[in-house]
This record gives C-alpha cells, structure tokens and sequence, in this order.
C-alpha cells in the first residue's frame, strides 16, 4: 500500500500509533479524574483548571483524529490531492463552532440578566 | 517485498506529473470511484455528527457550570458515569468508558491489519482480523446498550434526569444513539464482507479493495467516538 | 485494457472504459425504464418528475395568488377539490393559506430547484460532457432518483391527512412547529413533511457523490480540469455544497422530531401554549434557525450554480464566442462555494441573534456579491460584439442576466443587518428570493431545456411556443415581482392584511400581481404542452450538432444508447471555448491540432513468443 515500505514495517506503524492512541486516551481519562474529589481539590482549583484541562483535552481529541485520520485511514500515504479534498471541508466547521458557541453564551447571558 | 498491485499504482504515480495526472483518461489520485465515493461519504456523515455536536456545544454553553444541586447546571460527567457492569455499586469514574474507548481503537487496529492482509491476497488473514474487528464492535454496542439501562436505571430520560439539565440526558441518548447505530451498520457491513472473504468473493476480483472501503468507515465510526467522549466524559 | 493490436494511428484511442460490462443485454421494460441506471433516463425521469411537481407548486402560488388579490372570492365551485379548506363564503381558511405557502416554497425549493435542475442536468451533462460511458455508479444514482421519488410521495401524502399538509413556513420554524398542538398543520402533516425531507437528503447525497466521483475519475483522455465545459464547474461546485451542507438539516430535522415526539427540548424553553407553561427548559428556537440556514443559505447557491454553468453555457454556444474569463468564472465558482458557508445567520438578523455576531454575517454577505457580480461583467462582455442567435435557450440565458442583477442588487440592501430591521419579512424579501430563484434559476433550467431537449428527445421544441412562452414570463415576472420592492412594510405569510389600514393601498396592486401571475402560469402550461408534445412530435433532429457547440455531447448519435458513443470515446484536445478561431466558426473539443500525431500504444511484448 505505501511505496517502499515493507509488510512487517507498516505492521509496526500501526501498533505504533496503537500505543500512542492508548496512551493519549490514558492521559487523558487521568486528566479528566482529577477532577474529581477524589483529589481532594478545592472548589477554587477545580473551577480554575476547568479552563486549561478543557483545552487539553480539545487538544489531545484532535491529535488523536490526526494518527487515526494519518495512519488508520492511510490519508498520509495517499496523493495530496485526496487528502486537501478530503480535509478542507474542516475548515468551515471552525466558523460555525465559533458562531453557534457564541450564541449559546449569548443565550445564557440574556437568561441570566433578564431572569 | 511482497508489493500488491497497489503499490506498483503508486510507485507509478510518483513519476507522473501532477498535469499528467489530472489530464483525463486515468485517475487522478490513484483512487478508484470506490473509494473516493466512501471518503466524501465520510466527510458528509461528519457534517451531520457535527451538527449534532454543533448543536451540543451551543446548548452547553447555554447553560451554567456544573454546580451541585443546581437543577439547571450541566452535569459533572465523573458523577454521571461511574458504574460498571462488574462492579455493583462501586464508584469507579469514567472506568467503564475507557474500556470502552480501547475496545473501539483496538478493533480500529485489528481492520487496519485485516486491510493489510487483505493487500497481500491473504484470504484466511483477511478473515482472522476481521472476526476480532466484528467481536470488538459487538462489545463496544453491547457496552453502550449496558450503558443506557444503567443511566435509565438511575433515572435519566430525554427529558430529566437527577444529575442536572435535562438537555444532558436528551443530548447524550441522541448522539451516542446515532453513534452507536453507525457502529451497528457498520458491524453488519462487516459481517457481509467477511462471508464474501469467506466465499472468495475477492480473491476471484483480483483485489481486497472492499476490505479498505469498509475499513475507512469503521475508522471514521472510531473517529467519531473520540469526539462523542470529549464531548460527554471529558468537557 | 488489452487492445493491444493496433491496425492503424487513429487519433482516438480507448478511455479506459470502467466496470460497464452490459453493452449489449436485452433490458426488459422495467430495468430500462423504470430503474434504469443509465444516467439519460435518470435524467430524463428527474425532469419529468420536476415538470409535475413544478405544475403543483405553480398551482399552490396561483390559489394563494388569489386569496392575497381578491380576497372576497368565491371558490365555492373548488370544493370538490378543497373541501374543507374553504369556509362558508368560498373564501380559503387562513390555516390552509398557511399550508398552501410552505408546501408551494418547500416544493418549489426541493423538489423542483433543486432535485428537478441539478438531478436533471448534472446527470445528463457530467458524462457526456467528460468522455464517459455513464455516471461512476448507475445503481447509486437509480438509487438517488427513487429515494426523491419516495420523498415526494411521502410529501404528497401530507396533503391528505385529516390535519392538512405542514402550514409553518417551508423553514418549519420551532416553536410552531415543534408543538403539535399549536397548529393543525403541525399535526402529522409536519411529520410527513420532515420524513420527506430526510429521504430528499439521502437523494441528494447519493446524487452529490456520484457527480463529484465521476468528475474526479471518469474524464477522457486529453479532458483535464481546464478544459471541462463551465456547465461541469458549476455541477461539480454544487455537489460538493450539498454533500456539507444538508447535513445540518438532517440534523436540525432529528432534533426537531424528538421535540416534538419525546418532550426534548433542543429548540423549545419557557413556553407557553394555550394558557398554560411547558415543561421544556434549556433549548432555543433560534437553534434550529442556526441549523436549518446553515443548509438554507448554501441552498440557494445549489440552485444558481447550475443555472450559472448552464447560462454561461448557452450562452457562449449562442454568441459564436467563448466565455470570457473563463478561468475568473472558475474560481468566482469557487469563492461563492467558500462563502457561501460563512454568511447563513443574514436570514436570522432579527431574531435576537447576538449583533456583534450579526455584524460579522454583514461582512460575509457583502463579500459573496464579489464572485457574482464577476460573473455577470463576464456574462455581459461574452455578449459584447457576440454572433447573437436569439433562440428561446438564448432568450432566456439572456433573461437570467438581467433578472439575476436586479435580483442580486436588492439582495445587498438585505445583507445590510440595519436595513434589514425594516426589511425581513416583508415583501421586499419575497420579490428578491423570488427575482433571484424563481425566476432567474427558472430561466436557467428552461435554457438548458431548450438548448439539450434535441441531445435527450432527437427532437426540437417548437421555437413559436418558446418565443411566446419567454415573452409572456419574462414580462410577467417584472410585473409581478418589481412592484413588491414598494410595498414598503408589507408583511409576508399573512393570509390577509385586512386588519392594517395602511395595506390597503396596495389592493389594486396585489390584484393586479395575481391577475399577472395566473396569466404566467397558464404560460408555463403552455411550456408543458410544448414539452411533451415535442417529445413525439417535435421536429426530427436530422445533425448531429444542430447548435454547433464544441462540447462533447454533441458527439454522440442523435439517440444515444447506453455507453453513449457506439464506439470508441473521443479524446478532447482543446478548451471547451474554441469558437470563431483561425476564421473557423467553431471547433469540436475533439478534434486535434493540425500535425497531431498519437502516442504509439506501449506495447506489450511476451518474452517467450516475442509477438505483440
């Protein structure tokens, strides 16, 4: 499937990005249980960290999507051309994430101030 | 090395120019219709999961934080799901949903392996990572159907439930619903391309293409899940 | 493919033909026929459903039509077909008003504009244009046919249900159309209606995927992108938005369902109805306003975009000149495909949409005009010192010109969220979308009808019917649809403005547009008749190219059968647009430069008998 690769190669590849995926989720499940009392965490630190644990965890899904989308799917071997037709479409998502988050908060302010 | 017919596509390719790739009378990507029809398939079942989460992320946002007690407050996930089939009533946090998640990834592995034997006409190896791929799926569904009468059980519907907004409850049965019936197609899809492997169906074509199609999708359903749980275990 | 003994250097050479292997069966009736897979008739049969559906919504306009401009009377004698929709004095039930504009909008927008223009088109013209034998998968487009099929029985369903078709706007708005109880027509009628539109969307994606698969694959040889007719720019542009935009209605179309069937509240919250609070908390019903026009405004752009590719079409053909710019076109094609995701909530800007956030829309709609109004210099200057031959297609080619920019002016007002306040539903509204999609993308579809039914039939339409059929709509629509632009505050989807003083000076003129609009329709049935009619009847195509085009559809035989060229495809060695070249009126995208010599077949040796 991929030029020049051999058979036992591109097995390995795969349980490469097997392990990686199993330990991002790892990272992941551990990040999101700290969260819980548990922990013992003050109120205060767990609203503080709810902001940046959030991001990571935005961060870390993406990052999975990539080696699933990469090795999995074999986007990364195939012609560049398939693989922008396939990815630019993403590319509107981002504005419609912004406008409609937007709007949800817009939504709970308007609730919040006029009851 | 033992090349498939795939490979020499690609080594092909390579030396063609990107004009002479798209000058007509060939394709362009080295992709048969196929497969081009799957992914753009893919990319428009995304926009429909999307709406959905879209329509999530604009009802979360709508709603307070979680805070305990409050009827109104989006649920702490950590209080939500801490049950397991094995454990009784221990209070084990986002366990369950992990062996979950690894269910699913690993089942991913075992396609792409049943995709790899399939580049290499290996009938009987097609065959092997395709029962663990179908197994996987099977326990992944029956984990969600185990998990939705677990959460019935304590009371949450699409209307109400007593961790906090309703719309948790309404949100999470319609997406992971809509996931989990994709993972049941896709089970069955599955299942009906074993049965071919079986028969010979491919070998007789002269290529495993088919094993790649079906792969596609089942990573997109993977792909799909680890969105699904960053939205509902994770944020 | 092994044709390796070559006899002599021809200049055309096999495609690579695909996976068709049934040149020569016999197909009985129903597989020719009824679930052919062959994408002339798919064509032919999206065509023809569009035509009946189009009949119908016209119908549904002219009641409605009736009831605005001579609201006292009587239809008694339509009883047997309206029944229980009128009242006592003959007059049409406010309710029913309600359920003859969703169902005339949703019929028109769906079923007709866009199953009727792109299934028709994209299937005829993607694999004829291109070199190929067929669409990449003829089962899957059989397939994308019946499934609109079975969305529009379902849609015809609701007419006889005891509460009557969906009657909450063909945007379905929550909350009146999410309770049930609310309504008469948000009874079972509106579940009809979202069961249709989720079979339309599986229609449309299976559609959407075969057209984009098959530009990408399925090209001759010597057919690049570059010289893809504009007709397949368009198509191809128009699938790709449907494949990423209906999605959201499907989306909107489930969470819709569970609010109205299991209590949820994704678009319902601090409701009141007959008195008494729902239950429902935590939703809003701008939600679904966010989703449906995230397909709604996208929408739009499937329906002009193939009436664009036709125009430019039709267009060139007719002028004896290529399209100017033709590469501008291209990627103006492209920017409004772009933009096109990025301006939806311009149809929410007084719904309590956040204003900052509406500020950002006013950009993006402002921009879209950019692309479009390159197309129409580039149409106009096509024209410019043109060979003009004024056929019916050409009339109307040239008619989508000039009702696209006043169209698209007013729809730049709107863009503006500040004047918009003033402007959202009213009529002004009406006569823009009206301007712009039910008339121009109207005009578009009957260009290419003229233009291709000797390609699909082997036969002309009568031309004396064309002209009069051009005439009477082109002025009728400027009759009907110019003065609403002056009903300043004129509110829209009111079944009678007999409550507002004020309305009453625009009496005259609404009887006047209803008069003009039964005149109009009855020039469309006039249409019909010419259509069918000509299908036995019509004069006999006696050339192969009877309007001396340079694409390859004309290529064919005059009827083409499955696999469309009898022999070998042609190779394509020029741009689409080579007319009034080196004193040549046109030449044929097939024929190949002076001095062309073909490549030698590779040959393949066998080592052992070194024969070929």
């Amino acid at each position: 499937m991929a030029t020049g690769i051999t058979h036992e190669e591109s097995i390995k590849r795969v349980y490469r990005v097997c392990g990686i995926l199993a330990i991002v989720t790892a990272v992941e499940i551990i990040a999101a249980l700290s969260h819980y009392s548990w922990l013992g965490l003050s109120e205060e630190a767990k609203v503080a960290a709810k902001l940046p644990l959030n991001v990571l965890f935005i961060v870390l899904s993406a990052a999975k999507a990539y080696y699933i989308m990469s090795e999995f799917m074999h986007l990364r071997y195939e012609l560049k051309p398939l693989t922008i037709s396939v990815m630019a479409p993403f590319l509107f998502l981002i504005w419609a994430i912004i406008a409609f988050s937007y709007e949800g908060v817009s939504w709970l302010q308007l609730r919040t101030w006029f009851g | 090395m033992a090349d498939s017919a795939m490979t020499a596509h690609h080594d092909h390719a390579l030396e063609q120019s990107t004009e002479e790739l798209w000058s007509g009378g060939q394709e362009p990507v080295k992709a048969s219709y196929g497969k081009l029809m799957m992914w753009y398939f893919l990319i428009s079942d995304t926009f429909t999961f999307a709406g959905f989460l879209i329509a999530y992320a604009a009802i979360r946002f709508a709603h307070p934080t979680h805070s305990a007690g409050a009827w109104n407050s989006w649920p702490d996930p950590n209080e939500v799901f801490s049950a397991t089939p094995v454990t009784g009533h221990a209070n084990l946090p986002l366990i369950f949903v992990t062996f979950m998640t690894f269910t699913l990834i690993v089942s991913s592995v075992t396609m792409v392996r049943a995709v790899q034997e399939g580049t290499r006409m290996n009938r009987k190896g097609v065959m092997f990572w395709m029962v663990w791929t179908i197994l996987g799926g099977l326990v992944f569904v029956g984990s969600q159907a185990w998990e939705w009468q677990h959460l019935i059980h304590e009371g949450m519907t699409p209307t109400g439930n007593p961790f906090g907004a309703a719309a948790f409850g309404a949100l999470f049965f319609i997406i992971t619903g809509f996931h989990g019936a994709h993972v049941s197609v896709g089970v069955v899809i599955n299942s009906i391309v074993l049965f071919q492997t079986w028969i010979g169906t491919y070998d007789r074509r002269g290529h495993y293409e088919m094993i790649e199609k079906v792969g596609l999708y089942w990573h997109f359903v993977d792909l799909v899940w680890v969105y699904v749980f960053m939205a509902f275990y994770l944020l | 493919m092994a044709n390796a003994a070559i006899s002599k250097p021809a200049s055309h050479v096999h495609a690579e033909d695909h996976h068709h292997e049934e040149h020569h069966h016999e197909q009985g009736f129903i597989s020719k026929y009824i679930f052919s897979t062959d994408h002339k008739t798919i064509a032919k049969q999206f065509l023809i459903t569009g035509i009946i559906w189009a009949i119908l919504g016209g119908a549904l306009s002219v009641l409605f039509r009736i009831q605005l401009g001579y609201p006292d009377a009587d239809l008694t004698w339509m009883k047997p077909i309206l029944g229980r929709w009128l009242d006592e004095g003959g007059h049409i039930l406010p309710e029913f008003y309600n359920a003859l504009i969703t169902m005339h909008g949703t019929i028109l927008v769906f079923f007709v504009l866009t199953a009727g223009l792109s299934g028709t088109f994209s299937n005829l013209l993607i694999p004829l244009q291109l070199g190929a034998r067929d669409m990449a998968s003829g089962f899957i487009n059989m397939l994308s046919y019946w499934f609109f099929f079975l969305s529009g029985a379902v849609m015809l369903a609701s007419f006889f249900v005891p509460t009557g078709a969906a009657s909450g706007g063909w945007t379905m708005y929550p909350p009146l159309s999410a309770l049930a109880q609310s309504n008469e027509g948000s009874g079972f009628g509106t579940d009809l209606w979202i069961t249709s539109i989720a079979l339309f969307i599986v229609s449309v994606l299976l559609g959407g995927l075969n057209y984009v698969t098959t530009v990408i694959n399925l090209r001759t040889k010597g057919m690049s992108i570059f010289r893809m007719p504009l007709t397949i720019w368009a198509f191809l542009f128009t699938a790709i938005i449907a494949l990423l935009s209906f999605p959201a209605l499907l989306a909107a179309g489930v969470l819709l369902l569970f609010d109205r069937g299991m209590g949820t509240s994704f678009f319902l919250s601090e409701i009141y109805t007959g008195g008494e609070a729902l239950a429902n908390a935590g939703g809003s019903p701008i939600l679904y306003q966010h989703l449906f026009w995230f397909l709604g405004h996208p929408e739009v752009y499937i329906i002009i975009l193939p009436a664009m590719g036709i125009v430019s079409e039709v267009l060139s053909v007719n002028s004896r000149k290529p399209v100017f710019g033709y590469k501008a076109m291209i990627y103006s094609i492209f920017a409004i495909t772009v933009l096109s995701f990025l301006v939806w909530a311009h149809h929410m800007f007084v719904t309590g949409l956040n204003p900052f956030l509406g500020s950002i829309f006013v950009i993006f709609t402002l921009l879209i005009a950019i692309p479009s109004a390159i197309k129409v210099f580039n149409w106009i200057v096509t024209l410019y010192k043109g060979n003009i031959r004024f056929t019916p297609a050409m009339l109307f080619a040239i008619g989508f010109v000039a009702l696209f920019i006043v169209g698209g002016l007013t729809g730049i007002f709107l863009g503006n969220s500040a004047l918009d306040i003033d402007l959202h539903d009213t009529y002004f509204v009406v006569a823009h979308f009206h301007l712009v999609m039910g008339v121009a993308a109207f005009f578009g579809t009957f260009a290419g009808v003229y233009h291709w039914f000797p390609k699909m039939y082997g036969r002309y339409l009568n031309r004396t019917l064309g002209y009069i059929h051009f005439w009477i709509t082109i002025v009728a629509a400027y009759l009907i649809f110019f003065p609403m632009h002056f009903m300043i505050g004129l509110p829209r989807r009111y079944p009678s403005h007999e409550n507002f003083q004020f309305a009453d000076m625009f009496g005259e003129l609404n009887s006047f547009i209803s008069l003009v609009a039964i005149i109009s329709f009855a020039a469309q049935l006039l249409f019909v008749f010419n259509f069918f009619y000509s299908i036995f009847r019509g004069r006999k195509v006696r050339e192969l190219n009877p309007w001396g085009a340079t694409t390859l559809e004309w290529t064919t035989p005059i009827h083409p059968q499955h696999g469309n060229w009898p022999g070998e495809i042609p190779h394509v060695h020029r741009w689409p647009y080579d007319y009034g070249v080196n004193g040549r009126e046109f030449i044929p995208q097939d024929e190949p430069e002076p001095g062309f010599v073909p490549e030698p077949e590779p040959v393949h040796r066998d080592p052992q008998n070194d024969q070929v």
